[in-house]
C-alpha cells in the first residue's frame, strides 16, 4: 500500500510539474510589425500615435501568442513641432505596445527616417533660381513612410503567459 | 505581468454588439488634407470632427469610441481596410469616415462616407461651403447646415443605425 502511494505521488508530482511549466514571452523576443497607416514628415507630428500591427505570428514553445495582425501602437518621437512648421527633416517613430485582448505587452525599438536630398531637382533649381531656388527646393524634402512598410520591435519585458 | 492566454484580436468579431443583439454603433475616423493643413487650422478640423459625433449622438446613433485613442482624428492617411479592422475591433458595425477639406475656392468641404466591415462603401455625402460667406466661421456654419441635412436623411439607414439606448447626453460647444 506505502508503494503505491509511493509511486501515485511520484506520478502525481511529474504529471503536475509537466502541467505547471510556466510559458514566458521573453524580453527581446522581435516582433515583426507593419505600418497600418501612411506616416509623412509633413503631416506627422510630434507625440502623435501610429498604428501598427503585428506582422508574423510571435510564438512561444510552438504555440502562437500573440498573432500576426494584432494591433501595435507607436508614437511619433520626433516630427513637426508644430501645426505649420513645414517639412521634419527627421521622423523617428517608437514602437511602444502591442494591444492584445485588453492586455499590453510593452516593446522597445524605434526607427527613424531622414529626408532625402534631390541632386538633381536642387542643382536644377540652383541653377534656375540661384540660391532661393535651392532654399525651396531643399524646403520640399519629405520622408513618406508608406502604410504596410515593415519594422521590427523587441519585447521590452518577460511576459508571463501562465500555466497551460 | 501574468497573462492567462493573450486573445487573438485580428479579425475576430468576438466584440461586435450586433452579434450579441446589443445595440449597433459607429466608429468615427476624421481625416484633414494637406490642403486644410496648408490654408486652415487644427481647431477647425477637430471642431468639425466634434460637431459631427455631437450631431450623430443627438439623433440617435450610437457611436463606439476606440479604447485606446478615443476618436481617432489624422492627418496622415489610413487605408479603408485597416480602418475597418479598428472599428471591428472596437465592436462597431459600421465606419464613418469624414474628410475635412480647405480647397481653395471654399471655405472648408466636408466629405462623409460610411463602410460595412468588409470595406463596402455604403453611401457618400459631400458638402460645401461655396465662397459666398465673407468669413471662413460663416461658411463652416453653413457647410455643417448642409451636413446637417445630409445626414439626417441617412439616419435610421445603413451605416447610422439608431441606438436601442438611452443616447449619451449632449455635447456642449
Amino acid at each position: 500500500m506505502r508503494i503505491v502511494q509511493a509511486v501515485l505521488a511520484v506520478l502525481l508530482a511529474g504529471f503536475t510539474s509537466a502541467q505547471d511549466s510556466p510559458r514566458v514571452l521573453k524580453a527581446g523576443t522581435e516582433v515583426k510589425l507593419v505600418f497600418a497607416q501612411s506616416l509623412s514628415s509633413k503631416h506627422a507630428v510630434t507625440g502623435e500615435r501610429v498604428e501598427l500591427r503585428v506582422a508574423q505570428d510571435v510564438p512561444v514553445d510552438g504555440r502562437v501568442v500573440v498573432p500576426a495582425g494584432t494591433r501595435v501602437l507607436g508614437t511619433v518621437k520626433t516630427g513637426k513641432q508644430k501645426e505649420k512648421h513645414g517639412n521634419a527633416k527627421v521622423l523617428l517613430i517608437s514602437f511602444d505596445c502591442i494591444i492584445a485582448g485588453g492586455t499590453r505587452i510593452l516593446l522597445t525599438g524605434e526607427r527613424r527616417w531622414k529626408a532625402s536630398s534631390n541632386v538633381a531637382g536642387e542643382t536644377a533649381a540652383t541653377i534656375g533660381f540661384g540660391v532661393a531656388g535651392l532654399l525651396l527646393a531643399r524646403s520640399g524634402r519629405v520622408v513618406a513612410v508608406p502604410e504596410g512598410t515593415a519594422v521590427s520591435a523587441f519585447v521590452a519585458e518577460d511576459v508571463d503567459l501562465g500555466i497551460e | 505581468m501574468a497573462i492567462a492566454c493573450l486573445v487573438p484580436v485580428w479579425g475576430t468579431t468576438s466584440t461586435n454588439s450586433s452579434e450579441q443583439g446589443e445595440p449597433t454603433g459607429v466608429y468615427v475616423v476624421a481625416f484633414r488634407t494637406s490642403g486644410h493643413v496648408r490654408l486652415s487650422s487644427s481647431k477647425v478640423f477637430h471642431s468639425a470632427a466634434s460637431d459631427v459625433r455631437r450631431l450623430l449622438v443627438e439623433k440617435g446613433v450610437r457611436i463606439v469610441p476606440d479604447p485606446e485613442r478615443g476618436f481617432i482624428e489624422n492627418e496622415s492617411t489610413m487605408s479603408v481596410a485597416s480602418m475597418t479592422v479598428l472599428a471591428r475591433e472596437a465592436g462597431a458595425d459600421s465606419l464613418l469616415f469624414l474628410t475635412v477639406d480647405r480647397p481653395v475656392t471654399q471655405w472648408v468641404k466636408l466629405t462623409v462616407q460610411s463602410y460595412d466591415l468588409s470595406g463596402t462603401l455604403l453611401w457618400e455625402e459631400k458638402v460645401g461651403s461655396g465662397t459666398s460667406p465673407m468669413t471662413g466661421d460663416s461658411g463652416y456654419e453653413k457647410c455643417f447646415m448642409k451636413l446637417e441635412k445630409a445626414l439626417e436623411r441617412r439616419v435610421g439607414g445603413p451605416g447610422l443605425p439608431f441606438s436601442t439606448t438611452p443616447t449619451a447626453p449632449k455635447i456642449e460647444r
